[in-house]
């Protein structure tokens, strides 16, 4: 159940929510994989929920995570170490096509992100197309698609994790427009307030190669990461969505799911 | 192309390459059974040493200007032999195989077979040895055997051949021997008539005579027409010998001295397993290699880190290892059982962020 925004009484809930709005997520009710967004207004506390919902950002049991953190914090290390809340960190994680890992990365660094950095993160959806974060959390998908038609205000697109200090935008419901929708100018008004609002802002965006919309996208990214599956994408897509990216953009590439085959000896010796 | 990545498709699949080489080991040690054992006969056969006739037989068969060990000659003989399809032929004859004359594939095929795998040693100055090399020892011994009669009988028929004008020829030298000795015989004995003369007179140290001298040539000459003719008769009584002894059947210059005898080379012994599986673990190996060299040049993908920082010089590189987790167990009712490690670690990051959230509340609060 949608709550009413009030955008006249902002609140400030903890570090995280300077927007006046907090959001929560409602417990899973008898296993349901879809909760409620409750919008919470007036108060210092922030509803207390269950345990098994609260973890949702990690899974639901219907993706089992790889929790990589050790590689993830090495990434975000590797990256850039402290982003801050003025000069903010606004990294895209895109593929070449879908399904090399894309979300489970932008999801697995923007919270290792979370747990390094006293700010507040960010997590934005810009696949409109396909959407997936809001159902892989189990929390209804309302958020970027929404804003940018107007349907909801720029405070409470927002939604906090149970991860303190990490903030989730889903896509929302382009409606079958996702190009369309990402042409609204209300998408430069969000990433400048975005900007201003969070230290590190992590972008889930479309497959670079496979959609129009991963262009839009990046002309208000500052770095963009690509992902690539081991052993499944091809060498030359890669170089391909490469030079997508304009070279100032190129943040680096992730190689997703390599297997560790060769003995930690051997790799040692061939210093591989 | 770099060895880390042929490494590392090796250990992506090792199983995969063990099984192959395993598999090619047990499928060439079970070849190994079905391999029949090869069996070899061999019989020596004695060259007496060289007889007049045996020497016109080398003259008549090659220009005799170099000498051979008799041996070696009848070895040579015999290899010319084993290459003529009409002697091999007459092998066949002398076997119970004679029923493939005829049949063009058997009969070629055997021949073949016989004219590939005998084998001739020369063991000395007088002895060689004669070896056929064949799966099936009944086989092996019957060829043998009927090589060396074979080259025994046509040994006897060139004595026959040779024999006949080699007795004239002798006989024709043995009468002009007699004349040349009746002659000397003769000269001697009018040369005594007039002028005695005698081998211890000559001997005698004084002044010789004109007659002396003509009768101690005279004398020379008689004995030397004595020796030609003796030599000459011993001869005929030799080759005379061959000869009947040829047309009875046999040979006075060779003979069988190691009847043919039959015996299994080493197959089908723990060895020949080892080695045969040895053989086919190394075939296997060298498959693999072949399959990851290949597996190797056709991947397009990235798969290391390593290989991407490589192709993407200018460009920064992570990875993220695929963590193997213990997949969720379902249950009859459908709930699905987290594994241990995932739910450990959700547990945790779940009391942190509790955690977290109460100390807020205590500051905000405060």
């Amino acid at each position: 159940m949608l709550g009413k925004v009030n955008d006249n009484q902002p609140t400030q809930v903890g570090e995280a929510s300077k927007t006046g709005v907090q959001l929560s997520i409602e417990p899973v009710q008898n296993g349901t994989t879809k909760s409620n967004l409750v919008v919470k207004t007036g108060s210092l506390k922030p509803k207390k929920t269950t345990d098994a919902n609260k973890f949702a950002l990690f899974g639901n049991g219907k993706r089992e995570t790889q929790l990589n953190e050790e590689f993830y914090h090495r990434i975000q290390q590797e990256f850039r170490a402290t982003p801050e809340v003025g000069d903010p960190l606004v990294v895209g994680i895109t593929s070449s096509v879908r399904g090399e890992g894309r979300t489970t990365t932008s999801v697995g660094l923007a919270s290792a992100i979370a747990q390094s950095i006293p700010q507040p993160i960010v997590l934005l959806e810009g696949d409109l197309s396909r959407p997936n974060l809001a159902e892989e959390l189990g929390i209804e998908n309302v958020g970027l698609s929404e804003y940018l038609r107007g349907e909801i205000p720029l405070e409470s697109v927002a939604r906090l994790t149970a991860l303190a200090d990490l903030w989730i935008i889903p896509a929302g419901d382009c409606l079958g427009q996702d190009l369309k929708t990402l042409r609204s100018e209300r998408l430069a008004k969000l990433f400048s307030y975005l900007r201003q609002e969070y230290a590190a802002i992590i972008v889930d965006m479309p497959p670079i190669e496979q959609t129009a919309q991963a262009a839009r996208l990046s002309g208000f990214i500052d770095r963009i990461l690509l992902v690539a599956l081991a052993g499944s994408t091809p060498k030359g897509l890669i170089q391909s969505s490469l030079a997508t990216i304009p070279i100032e953009k190129q943040a680096g590439v992730i190689l997703n799911k390599t297997t560790q085959n060769m003995p930690r000896l051997l790799k040692n010796l061939l210093g591989v | 192309m770099s060895l880390p990545r042929y490494i590392n498709t090796f250990f992506r699949h090792w199983p995969i390459y063990l099984y192959i080489s395993l598999l090619m080991a047990g499928l060439l040690v079970g070849f190994s059974f079905t391999i029949k054992p090869k069996y070899t006969t061999s019989s020596t056969i004695w060259v007496e040493q060289s007889s007049f006739l045996d020497s016109q037989l080398q003259r008549s068969s090659s220009d005799g200007s170099n000498y051979d060990s008799p041996a070696n000659r009848k070895a040579n003989v015999l290899s010319e032999y084993m290459k003529l399809r009409t002697f091999v032929r007459d092998v066949i004859k002398g076997t119970p195989y004679q029923v493939y004359l005829g049949d063009t594939v058997k009969e070629g095929d055997l021949i073949k077979d016989i004219m590939d795998n005998y084998n001739i040693k020369i063991n000395g100055y007088n002895s060689f040895s004669i070896q056929y090399n064949y799966n099936a020892p009944d086989r092996s011994y019957d060829i043998t055997r009927s090589i060396v009669e074979r080259f025994l009988y046509e040994q006897r028929e060139e004595i026959k051949r040779t024999g006949q004008s080699t007795i004239s020829l002798l006989k024709s030298q043995i009468d002009a021997a007699q004349r040349t000795k009746d002659s000397s015989e003769s000269n001697l004995k009018d040369m005594l008539s007039r002028y005695p003369c005698t081998t211890s007179a000559l001997s005698q140290d004084r002044v010789l005579s004109e007659e002396d001298l003509q009768c101690q040539v005279l004398l020379q000459k008689r004995d030397t027409a004595n020796s030609n003719y003796n030599s000459l008769v011993n001869r005929l009584s030799s080759t005379e010998d061959m000869y009947n002894a040829a047309l009875d059947g046999k040979d006075i210059t060779l003979r069988v001295v190691d009847q043919p005898e039959t015996y299994e080379a080493n197959t089908n012994n723990k060895l020949t397993f080892l080695i045969f599986g040895m053989g086919g673990f190394l075939v296997g190996a060298v498959l693999s290699v072949l399959a990851i060299v290949a597996l190797t040049w056709t991947d397009n993908t990235v798969r290391m880190r390593s290989h991407a920082a490589a192709l993407f010089e200018n460009v920064k590189t992570f990875e993220l290892p695929s963590l193997k987790t213990t997949k969720p167990r379902k249950l009859r009712g459908g709930q699905i059982i987290q594994s241990p490690d995932v739910k450990q670690r959700m547990l945790s990051h779940l009391k942190w962020a509790q955690d977290d959230r109460n100390l807020d509340n205590k500051g905000g609060a405060n």
